[in-house]
């Protein structure tokens, strides 16, 4: 409390202790709060997954991952699912590895205007915000139709690739531009050309990132139903492709998506929480993957 | 005389963002070939900016812009068709702290060799030790090559940095406040090289300390801030400046503030 505010007061010793005790009220209430906020967050996930696990572990077996769909999802396994799903996820790194590199490269080395860096930026979020629903309707038109892929793999891919390049990039970028700038300023300094100190200093410093980035976007791809339905998944009758034009894959979110739409008998009920603990599990293990990265990237930005 | 090394004709850094005013006004300079050519003057007068200037370093900087010219070896540099990246191989520089890759120290030697492909993976060894000799480090790290080079102390480091420059080959080097962050013996080492430098290539240092510009300069130019822009106020050997200090208040002022002097003379 400052001299002028006390002299306000006529008791300064008074309400020097009342606003005390305010502000260890304030103080008490804000950790309630925020012990609330977590403990709910945490049941909140807990929950979900336990509810998920105790129905769907009875499914689980060797058998269930490694067998084929039968009776319409009510017997069998889901293996195709599995593997549809991880071809698309596959396929999604390839295309947003280099989109993501030379987007981030572009963004935070090449363009030395702020105005034109902070375009790219925007368009990045704004790419973000684009409903996966939207990513379906534009892919099927575009593959579907005027391609004439029908329903493929490959356009799934792609699409799954487009929709997490702004988590891959915006990582991305982050790590570029927490390279210290005098290794940049050594090499220039050593004769290296900018594609030369690219190379040598800015992607070993930075690359951490693409990887972070690349497992939480794919983690978030595993699960999407919507831009793969229209264009890449269907429900039964194919397994792996073996070409482009009207190569559709199994999926496990579409999977999951058809199954809960019908499921009055018990034993598909089984099978529908077997496939989301099975892909709850497959989320999980690349987020977890990608923690590692990101406290690795955490020390170092605290030595340097 | 022979064809002067640095030939600079009212070189001028201008800002172009903001007041766009000048950073540093129209400056002109001789710096011959082997000689140690020391720039001193207040912190903030664009000593570190014009060393930059030399190396083209400068185009880094966002922000600024540079009008004139420099003719190195009579070869014009800023107008001519030159590429930037030849001549920094060509002119090392050393920074004000040592900047270490994370690597190995042998690494680190062979960054710019190994880069810009200098030469071939056979001669890489023997590269690195001349270098390394050459800069008073081998004897200290041969038996670690393979180590990381953060584990080097700081005066090691630059070494490291000064060894790294030299394995390029570059006949002329430039030094940004070298031995600043060092402590007195690690100075003195680098003050040694510095000499030991001198009969093969040509060193322009900036400086903060008179007594290392008495000891290793044979030339001197003072950079002061005159109506807020760097300005060469006054070039010559320490003992011609000393006597332009009663004419020029910058060099005065700028005199008193250094730590006090004692002139051999
Ligand atoms: N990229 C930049 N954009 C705008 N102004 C700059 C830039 N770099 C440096 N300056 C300004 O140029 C002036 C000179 O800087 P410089 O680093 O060359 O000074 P110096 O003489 O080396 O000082 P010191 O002795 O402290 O190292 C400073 O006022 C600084 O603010
Ligand atoms: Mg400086």
């Amino acid at each position: 409390m400052t001299n002028r505010e006390k002299s306000h007061t006529k008791n300064p010793s008074k309400s020097d202790s009342k606003s005390r005790r305010k502000r260890r009220l304030i103080h008490e209430l804000m950790r309630l709060f925020t012990g609330f906020c977590v403990l709910l967050s945490c049941c909140l996930l807990l929950g979900i997954v336990s509810f998920i696990v105790i129905r769907g572990l009875g499914a689980l077996s060797v058998d269930f991952l490694t067998g084929v769909m039968a009776e319409v999802g009510a017997s069998g396994g889901i293996l195709y699912q599995l593997l549809g799903t991880l071809l698309l996820l596959l396929t999604a790194a390839v295309v947003v590895i280099p989109l993501a590199l030379g987007c981030a490269l572009v963004q935070s080395v090449f363009l030395t205007r702020e105005a034109h860096r902070r375009n790219i930026t925007l368009v990045l979020y704004l790419l973000n915000g684009v409903p996966s629903i939207v990513f379906g309707i534009v892919g099927m038109i575009v593959f579907v139709q005027w391609f004439g892929w029908g329903k493929s793999w490959l356009a799934g891919g792609i699409l799954l690739g487009l929709m997490i390049l702004p988590t891959v990039c915006v990582t991305l970028i982050e790590r570029i531009q927490a390279v210290p700038k005098k290794y940049i300023e050594a090499a220039r300094g050593l004769g290296l050309s900018r594609a030369q100190t690219i190379r040598s200093v800015i992607l070993p410093q930075s690359i951490g990132g693409l990887f972070t980035g690349l497992l939480l976007g794919l983690a978030r791809a595993a699960g999407e139903t919507a831009p793969i339905m229209f264009t890449a998944t269907i429900f039964s009758g194919a397994t792996l492709p073996s070409g482009v034009k009207e190569s559709p894959v199994l999926s496990l979110p579409y999977h999951i998506f058809i199954l809960a739409q019908d499921s009055y008998d018990p034993a598909t009920k089984a099978k529908l929480w077997g496939s989301a603990l099975v892909l709850i599990f497959l989320v999980f293990l690349l987020s977890l993957l990608a923690l590692p990265a990101r406290l690795r990237i955490h020390e170092e930005a605290n030595h340097l | 005389m022979s064809q002067p090394l640095f030939q600079i004709r009212d070189l001028e850094i201008l800002q172009t963002t903001g007041d766009k005013k000048s950073l540093l006004a129209p400056l002109n300079l001789e710096i011959q070939k082997q000689e140690v050519f020391g720039v001193i003057g207040p912190s903030g007068a664009g000593k570190s900016s014009f060393l930059k200037c030399l190396n083209r370093l400068i185009d880094l900087s966002a922000g600024l812009s540079v009008r004139g010219d420099i003719k190195f070896e009579g070869q014009s540099i800023y107008q001519g068709s030159i590429d930037a990246d030849t001549l920094r191989v060509q002119i090392g520089m050393l920074f004000q702290q040592p900047v270490i890759f994370p690597k190995s120290i042998l690494a680190n030697v062979l960054f710019a060799v190994k880069h810009l492909a200098l030469a071939p993976k056979s001669e890489w060894h023997d590269i690195a030790q001349r270098a390394l000799t050459q800069a008073a480090l081998w004897d200290e790290v041969k038996d670690r090559l393979s180590q990381p080079a953060q584990q080097l102390s700081v005066g090691q480091q630059q070494r490291l940095c000064l060894a790294r420059t030299l394995a390029t080959g570059c006949e002329v080097l430039l030094m940004d406040e070298p031995t600043s962050a060092l402590d007195p013996n690690s100075t003195e080492a680098i003050e040694q090289l510095i000499l030991e430098l001198k009969q093969t290539h040509s060193i322009v240092i900036v400086t903060h300390n008179i007594n290392q510009a008495q000891r290793v300069c044979d030339r001197l130019g003072f950079i002061g801030l005159r109506d807020g822009m760097g300005t060469l106020l006054a070039q010559g050997t320490l003992r011609e400046l000393m006597t332009q200090r009663e004419n020029v208040a910058e060099i005065d002022a700028y005199l008193r503030t250094t730590e006090s002097i004692r002139l051999d003379t």
